[in-house]
């Protein structure tokens, strides 16, 4: 009998989140990534950046813009129920974020079956390159970032033998496997490889290792709790190598965890505070004043992202109402949309072209690396 | 040479910090045999506590509140008296109460203390890590022996402590009266009770000292590795507990050695195993059950520990609790006996609901969740055979779970379609092959855990399939060739029927409901056989089921065969509706959760573990909603913390205990209502 109850209270409850009628002028975003958790950082960035970007539409005129943000804790489990439920939601009319692939790639099939169209700012993996033509993403892909920072540490910085570390997960394995072949062609040994796992503390042993085989540099291709952990553990065991990692590590949290320990650390990102271009200066000011600090590489994709919905937006209320499919059609469409980490246009893989900085620690500060490629 | 060498220092660092949490383990267990779980969280707070205590302003609950700022000498002190204070109150709380209940029931609140202690350190601290102070000692240069072995004075000072503890500790137990009165305690509690022993004060001094200690080597832990975040403890409390094991639980000087062996093991095995460093967390547990089968006294101990108590959990009923709440339970408990009783109609009642609900919900969305609580409840099914029913708890079920999902996984996708290039719509009758496939491969895999646990008794059969459990997880994330690691396994199909694709959210919820028919069916059938009523002779008293001539070691293996076998089944569906998995889904907190819907829905009952399932699953999603969860999403999982502490006090049997099948004597039921 309290089965059944409840089961009734469910069937009531579902009526009510059942949709109501979307008005053609509002556009929802439905937003999801890790928004808590060890991970957050990208999440909250991204957040921040599309927050603005959305303010700045919304003052524009046109069609007005919402955001339905709901946190997936890091968990592949949270993520198909996200999708479902912003599937389930006649409003939604696309989704954004996202901070892990995983999560991404188990939510594509739900999202593909119910043509939601879906514009990713934070997850690389290759993977997902033509997983769905509903997918799209302005980040760089692991293999292509991981490929150019291999360049740079070996025909740029001149490397000669390198140690490369790596997270035990899709994006760690993927970015060391591209950084180490191109590493390899520009002319460095790599001397050694180990991985490790996410949410590992104590680095120590491996470190053990690493001082043995005496390299030049370290690649740590991974996230900032773990790299501003293997920094500090690999100066206390003396060990002076240069230490090179990723756009994972590109967070201000990366200098709060480790200190002294990341300084001189080289990181890369799709986007730089230190250089400005006119493009990026009104970015810049109105990120500074909203949230008093520097906008990350994430925040920048983040708005990025939100600035390519709103063109693709436009060019879908061209041709009627928009919806989730014009939206879909219009995003493919796009050609150069000017953005703060340069122009967007996407492949039919989902994917788009893109350029890197390098960053280095300086000071408690990410600045722009003396050497660029 | 000074590879190894510094190999060497690295275990003795890790060594020291792992004994003295062993020691909280062993001396709480040496006077009430309990494993408490909740250490590793004492260890956190313990952590938590003294970083706070250092720094000029700490964020708690999102405000920011001034902090003395003291050194690290006077906030360890602190941290260490208040982490102390609260091990006194959990014991209180959550263990006095069940003294003399079965030894499954304060095992299981443990594990709910650690849930609830965590979560609560995560509302509070927040999800991020909070950065170690830094402090005058840790800025001294590290010493280095011998020109390549270096040591920081940090690393010094940690070994000086636990040696100058551990040492404290034994002449404090030898000398002091309260110390005899400890060891009077362990030896025999009546009869300590009887000379005029204050037991209870005894316990709870036991429990206050454990705790410090735990709280000690947890802020040691986070002043090496700089740093203290809510999830430090789980990891780091289970290698103490695995080392107190393996020196002899009970036994400090075992745990100093326990300590130091895993500690050491660990730092070699990682720096000489080929890529050691991912393989590491596996390398303890694989000692840890290999030990337990060869000497599962441990090195150390004393055989007569590996004992289980009399009775199980479904006993009487506690009689304390609120009166209206007493009326409440009365009521639903008249209605649920009725429910039994009408049997065979009852459960088509029930499926008739679950049908309609299943035609009327409007939302995706909630079709999606409601298939979630099916499977849930399937596999709450799956562990209340072994838990529930044979009455041995099983930390390790997940890893039946996986089995199956890893096998239809890797078959439809990284065989046959990677492989051969076969599409999954053409060989879509392999799922309904799978299903009892993997069941009968995971009731292998049951059967071969089972086979080692047989020695064991009580607590070290649930840490030993614990042990089985990560080991089972580590390799999914490690053997990469095999699983796909820690990328998973994406683009499983979605259930399929001559060519009739059953991927929506309708398709597969009645899929689920059909599969959960087939499980509750075949799970009934068994238990009313006799082999059902042999599990639960075992479950109430395994010494009486062993004198009259049940064969215990042949039905425990039957009732692992039995839930391996429900795991695996229901794995090969739950991966074909999620269509990706990997290794995440299957961590030891799934097993915890499933553990807990048993005992919310009721331990032994067919209904129980959907009841469970639906309200949890029902609750987290509907909690989303509420502003206060959005801002602190943890905080759910502490309620169900405190419902199942609540339940394990005052309603130990669970929520639908009265759908129970009476396969006791009705005398003895008799006796209970007395």
């Amino acid at each position: 009998m309290t089965v059944k109850r409840i089961a009734a209270a469910l069937v009531g409850i579902g009526l009510l989140a059942s949709p109501g009628h979307a008005r053609a002028e509002e556009i929802t975003i439905g937003f999801t990534a890790a928004l808590s958790g060890d991970f957050a950082a990208f999440g909250l960035n991204m957040r921040k950046g599309l927050d603005l970007a959305v303010a700045e539409l919304n003052k524009k005129g046109g069609a007005t813009y919402r955001i339905d943000a709901v946190d997936d804790r890091g968990e592949a489990r949270e993520g198909v129920l996200i999708a479902q439920r912003f599937c389930s939601d006649k409003n939604v009319d696309v989704v954004m974020g996202y901070s892990f692939s995983s999560i991404a790639l188990a939510a594509m099939p739900v999202f593909t079956e119910c043509k939601l169209p879906v514009l990713a700012s934070a997850v690389t993996s290759p993977a997902l390159s033509n997983v769905s033509p509903y997918f799209r993403r302005n980040v760089l892909t692991d293999a292509v970032q991981g490929a150019m920072a291999g360049a740079y540490a070996a025909r740029t910085l001149g490397l000669k033998s390198i140690y490369v570390l790596n997270q035990q997960d899709d994006y760690g394995i993927g970015i060391a496997k591209s950084f180490s072949e191109a590493a390899e062609k520009g002319g460095a040994k790599v001397v050694g490889s180990e991985s490790y796992l996410l949410g590992a503390k104590d680095f120590r042993t491996l470190l053990t290792k690493v001082r043995a085989a005496r390299p030049e540099a370290i690649f740590i291709g991974g996230f900032y709790t773990e790299a501003a952990k293997i920094a500090e553990q690999a100066r206390a065991l003396g060990i002076k190598a240069q230490i090179l990692s990723t756009d994972g590590a590109l967070n201000v949290d990366l200098v709060k965890l480790g200190r002294d320990a990341v300084e001189g650390m080289i990181v890369y990102g799709m986007f730089d505070p230190a250089v400005a271009t006119p493009a990026t200066e009104a970015f810049l000011s109105a990120y500074k004043a909203a949230y008093k600090e520097d906008p990350s590489a994430w925040a920048a994709l983040g708005y990025d992202a939100g600035m390519t919905l709103g063109a693709a937006a436009d060019l879908a209320a061209k041709d009627g109402p928009v919806t989730r499919e014009s939206l879909n059609a219009a995003f493919g469409k796009l050609k150069d949309v000017p953005g703060v980490t340069g122009p967007t246009s996407f492949a039919p893989s989902g994917d788009r072209a893109g350029a890197l900085y390098f960053l280095a620690v300086k000071d408690g500060k990410f600045g722009l690396a003396p050497k660029q490629p | 040479m000074d590879y190894f060498g510094q190999l060497l220092a690295n275990g003795l660092v890790l060594g020291a910090i792992y004994a003295l949490t062993a020691v909280a383990f062993t001396l709480v267990y040496g006077v009430v045999r309990l494993v408490n779980f909740a250490f590793g969280e004492l260890f956190m707070l313990g952590a938590f506590l003294t970083t706070s205590l250092m720094l000029p302003e700490v964020r708690l609950l999102g405000t920011v509140v001034p902090m003395p700022g003291f050194p690290l000498p006077i906030a360890a002190l602190g941290a260490i008296v208040v982490t102390g204070i609260i091990g006194v109150v959990v014991d209180r709380i959550a263990y006095r109460p069940l003294r003399n209940a079965p030894r499954l029931a304060p095992l299981i609140t443990s594990i709910a203390v650690s849930v609830v202690l965590q979560s609560l350190a995560q509302t509070i601290w927040g999800a991020e890590e909070l950065r170690f102070p830094q402090f005058y000692l840790a800025t001294l240069e590290p010493v280095v022996l011998f020109d390549s072995i270096y040591l920081s004075v940090m690393d010094l000072v940690v070994m000086a402590t636990a040696i100058v503890a551990m040492l404290g500790l034994s002449l404090f137990i030898a000398r002091s009266s309260l110390g005899r009165a400890m060891r009077a305690s362990a030896e025999d509690q009546t009869a300590a009770m009887l000379v005029g022993i204050p037991v209870n004060r005894v316990v709870a001094a036991a429990f206050a000292i454990g705790s410090g200690f735990a709280a000690l080597a947890g802020l040691l832990y986070a002043q090496t590795y700089g740093f203290a975040h809510s999830s430090m403890g789980f990891l780091p409390g289970l290698k103490a507990l695995t080392a107190a094991v393996l020196g002899g639980i009970g036994s400090v000087p075992g745990a100093a050695l326990g300590g130091l062996i895993l500690g050491l093991v660990e730092a070699l095995g990682a720096g000489y195993l080929p890529n050691g460093t991912a393989w590491k967390d596996a390398i303890s547990f694989v000692l840890l059950v290999g030990l337990l089968y060869l000497r599962p006294q441990g090195l150390l101990g004393r055989p007569e520990l590996n004992s289980a108590g009399r009775g199980s959990l479904l006993g009487g009923a506690s009689s304390a609790g609120v009166g209206w709440l007493q009326a409440v339970f009365a009521r639903f408990d008249a209605l649920l006996t009725r429910g039994a009783a009408a049997g065979t109609p009852a459960a088509f009642g029930l499926l008739a609901v679950a049908v309609v609900v299943g035609l009327m919900v409007p939302s995706d969305y909630w079709l999606r969740i409601l298939t979630m609580v099916v499977i849930y409840g399937m596999l709450a099914s799956g562990l209340n055979v072994i838990v529930g029913f044979a009455g041995l708890l099983d930390l390790g079920f997940v890893a039946f779970w996986a089995v199956g999902s890893y096998l239809t996984s890797i078959l439809f996708v990284l065989v046959l379609k990677d492989g051969y290039g076969i599409a999954p719509q053409e060989v879509w009758w392999l799922l309904y092959l799978n299903l009892p496939l993997a069941g009968l491969l995971a009731a292998g895999f049951a059967v071969l855990l089972g086979t080692p646990t047989l020695k064991l008794r009580g607590d070290y059969l649930a840490i030993m399939t614990l042990g089985f459990g990560e080991i089972v997880r580590v390799v999914a994330i490690n053997w990469m060739d095999l699983t796909n690691g820690p990328m998973g396994i994406r683009g499983i199909p979605a259930p399929n029927l001559f060519g009739i694709s059953l991927g929506s959210p309708r398709a597969q919820f009645f899929f689920a409901l059909a599969l959960a028919v087939v499980v509750v069916f075949a799970v009934a059938r068994l238990v009313r056989s006799y082999v059902g009523r042999a599990w639960v002779a075992i479950r109430e008293d395994e010494e009486a089921a062993e004198a009259m001539g049940v064969p215990t070691a042949r039905y425990k293996l039957y009732a692992y065969a039995a839930s391996g076998f429900v795991g695996g089944f229901v794995g090969v569906f739950y991966a074909h509706s999620q269509q990706y998995i990997s290794p995440l889904n299957f961590s030891l907190f799934e097993n915890i959760l499933l553990l807990m819907l048993v005992v919310l829905g009721g331990l032994g009952t067919f209904i129980g573990p959907f009841v469970g399932a639906l309200i949890w699953i029902a609750f987290l999603q509907l909690a989303l909603d509420l502003p206060f969860v959005q801002a602190y999403p943890e905080t759910r999982f502490a309620l169900l913390g405190v419902v199942l502490i609540v339940l394990m006090v005052f309603r130990p049997q669970g929520l639908a205990a009265s759908a129970r099948v009476g396969l006791t004597m009705p005398g003895a039921r008799a006796k209970e209502a007395a």
